[in-house]
Formats: C-alpha cells, structure tokens, sequence
C-alpha cells in the first residue's frame, strides 16, 4: 500500500505553481500517475505532498491551425491523441507512436504531459515528438516559457523543469508538404516490453519526390534521455534515397550513439540494431512521404 | 557495474596528481560532495549528496587507498551506505594519469561499482547514466581550477 503523503489539489496552474513553490523538494506533481506510482509502490521514492493536477480544467485539448501547429494539453490522455481525427489527418506518426504506449487501460490514463515530465528514454512519445520537433510550454510562478524538447530532458528521469514549473502544453509545427513519418521499436523480450531501441525518422521530399529535403531523426531507449540523432540528418539531407546512402547512414547513426547496456540488450546490439532499424525506419518515411 | 570514464587536462601530469591527491583541493570538484574527513594518510571520509531521478540521496562513504604509484597510478576502495533507501555502496576504483605532452594529462578511472538494497532495483543504466552526467561535472570542475591556474 502507498502511503505517508498528503494529496493537494488544486483547481489552477497558479494555484498548483504556488503548492510547489511553498513545499519545493519535498512536493512532486501526478497527473495519470503511471510512472510515479510505480517507483512510490517499489518505496524508491517517498514524497510528503503529491500535487495532482487532473482537477485542472483547460489543459485537455487538441487544437490545430496552418499558423500555429499543434497544440495538445498536457492532460489530454495517449488515448485521445491516438484517437483524434486531426493527428491522423496531420501528423499520422504521431497516432501510430501513441497506439504503442501500453495498453489500453494505460493510455486511457496516461498523459502527454505526464509521459514526458517522467523523461524515461525508454518510453514511445519522445522520439516521434523529438523528430516533429516539438516544443513545450511550461507555466511558473515567474511566469510562462518555451523550451525545445531535445533541450528539455537532461536525464534518466530528470528534466530543466525548476521544482515550482508546471508543463502545460506541447506544441508541433506544421509539416510541409511531402513528408511521411515512421516509428519503429524493438524489444528483445515480448513485443509490449520496454523496448531495447525505438526509432521516429520523418522525411520531408522535395517537389519530384527524388530528394531527401529534410529528415529528422529521434532515438529512444540509446542514452539517458530520448535524443536526435543530427549527424544522420546532416549526411542524409539533400541526398538521393538510395540503397548505399542507406547503408552509409546505418554506420554513421550506430556510431554517433554511446548507449548504456541494460536488461533488453548491450552496449553493442544496441549500436547495431540502431543502425538496421534507420534504414527501415527511414524507408518507411520516405515511402510515406511519396505517397 | 562497470564505469570507465577519461578526460584530459591541459596541465603537468606532476601538478594533476598533486591537486587530485589534496582533498581539500580536489573535495570540492565532486559533484554533491558536502565534506571530506582525513582520518589518516590512507583512508578519508566522504559525504555526497546526490539527485537521481527526482530522489534525493546522502552516501555517507569510506575510502581507503590500497594501492599508489605517483604521479601516475591509484587504486581505492570506496564503501558506504545511503540511509533514505537502506541501500549500501561498493566501489573498487582504479585511476591513471597518463602525460600526453609536456603541459597536457589524461586522466582516466575505472570503477567497478556493486549497489545493495533499494538502490540496486532502481536500474543500472540509470545509476550509470548519473555517473557519467557527475564525471562530466567532475572533469569540467577539475579542468576550471587546473587550467586556469597553469
């Protein structure tokens, strides 16, 4: 049983910011829970106040438009956001990337905004959201800023966000025409296993559909948090999709990675599977993307 | 758990391994580090303070060097405990100091790490990415004081 702590719940994200704010360290913000629960469960973590900000209305939302981009709310479930007609219609990597959280029951529950807060590189939102790239709106007591998601995770489980911030949004630009996207991973165990490798390649073609205009590369479960994988973006961009430019960009990605071995694979399987999964994940995109 | 780490230092391998072996030279270049007790010519007491993940942790430690070769070789034995999750520490550490060039040093160490308790379920490739993000610190403090003085 999970006990010894003091459930606030506030009603606003100033309200929230202010909770944490008096009680700093010893205060910790839930939203679906999944993550935290599980470490104050194994009593890894024993925190004295636990904010929960599921009260707070506003922050459950789809919104699109040409202008802005994307924005979701960071209580909006992996649920909606699998489900949701724009996402399909606009970003259907992103649809395909949440139907892989989980299960069912914990993507009715869990949050875009909790999922990324928790920075486990293990987990399938980043890397996809990582190649959108996506940005994050954080609201405190000073008031709000934006951060770039591949300047947001710092390490396993820890991000910029200051004790007294509140993430509250997640924003993506719109993508040009001709791009189509991919997320792929791989578990050396069961299938719905945390995976030993997960790869997001988007691909943006130009107007012949012969050249590769831009592609952006996230990478998951390979380094202490989800990150881009920039010097294969820098080698493929501009270059033909040709079965050698493949192969050159496998050696380059399983080179530029320094994974940390774990459970589901080595150092080493884990530099080479990088590389067999960029070269299908990259032609999934780019198929996509001619469509 | 195996960490091996090297970074260099543009300064005399002589005057790296005379800052390195001062505690009160080189104590406050570890990350977290809150104090340092010389209890004899071979055996320290150390007290970090660390973040990982969102949990905080205090490793109250005991090393003691077994082995020296100045400027150039040390091996430690570092054990200790963590409180707040009930955890114990073990740590055999081998460093080397290798001169690249006159006003130029690698330093490289080598820890073989064994966590007991609670701390041991929270996952090696999270302890281990810890340790790289504070040898990182450790090698950019190291390399602030040296460099700037040389």
């Amino acid at each position: 049983m999970i006990s010894g702590f003091e459930l606030l719940e506030p009603k606003s994200v100033k309200e929230a910011c202010s909770m944490l704010s008096k009680y700093g360290d010893q205060a910790k913000v839930i939203a679906g829970g999944l993550s935290l629960l599980l470490f104050m469960r194994e009593k890894l973590y024993r925190p004295k106040y636990l904010v929960s900000i599921m009260g707070i209305k506003g922050l459950d939302y789809i919104k699109y438009d040409e202008k802005n981009g994307l924005r979701i709310g960071a209580l909006t479930t992996h649920r909606t956001i699998e489900n949701s007609k724009t996402i399909k219609e606009k970003f259907p990597v992103m649809a395909e990337t949440f139907h892989k959280v989980g299960s069912m029951r914990i993507r009715n529950v869990g949050t875009i905004g909790g999922n990324l807060c928790h920075a486990d590189p293990r987990l399938d939102p980043p890397p996809t959201l990582l190649a959108l790239d996506a940005k994050v709106k954080v609201v405190g007591p000073k008031g709000n800023r934006t951060i770039k998601l591949e300047d947001f995770f710092v390490n396993y489980y820890e991000t910029v966000l200051k004790p007294d911030e509140i993430l509250t949004e997640v924003r993506v630009p719109g993508s040009p025409p001709k791009t189509g996207g991919a997320y792929i991973r791989f578990s050396t165990k069961t299938n719905d296993d945390t995976p030993a490798v997960e790869l997001a390649a988007v691909v943006t073609l130009d107007s012949k559909k012969e050249v590769l205009e831009n592609v952006k590369i996230g990478l998951g479960a390979l380094a202490p948090t989800a990150i881009r994988a920039k010097k294969t973006e820098v080698f493929l961009k501009g270059k033909k999709f040709k079965a050698d430019i493949l192969e050159e960009a496998s050696r380059i990605v399983s080179q530029e990675v320094d994974p940390i071995g774990d459970l589901r694979g080595s150092e080493e399987y884990k530099k080479e599977m990088v590389g067999v999964m960029l070269k299908r994940g990259v032609k999934m995109a780019y198929e996509k993307a001619g469509r | 758990m195996l960490i091996e780490e090297k970074f260099t230092v543009k300064a005399p391998r002589e005057k790296v391994w005379a800052f390195l072996m001062n505690p009160n030279a080189s104590g406050p270049c570890v990350p977290g580090c809150e104090k340092i007790e010389v209890l004899d010519d071979k055996t320290y007491r150390v007290t970090v303070k660390v973040k990982i993940a969102f949990v905080s942790l205090a490793f109250n430690m005991m090393v003691k060097i077994s082995e020296m070769n100045p400027p150039s070789h040390l091996e430690t034995l570092a054990t200790g405990e963590e409180s707040g999750m009930a955890s114990n520490i073990k740590a055999k550490n081998v460093l080397d100091l290798i001169s690249l060039s006159e006003f130029e040093t690698e330093v490289s160490y080598r820890s073989e790490v064994s966590l007991f308790g609670k701390l041991g379920t929270m996952g090696q490739s999270v302890v281990k990415g810890k340790a790289k993000q504070l040898g990182r610190e450790f090698a950019e403090a190291v390399r602030d004081r040296l460099e700037v003085s040389a």
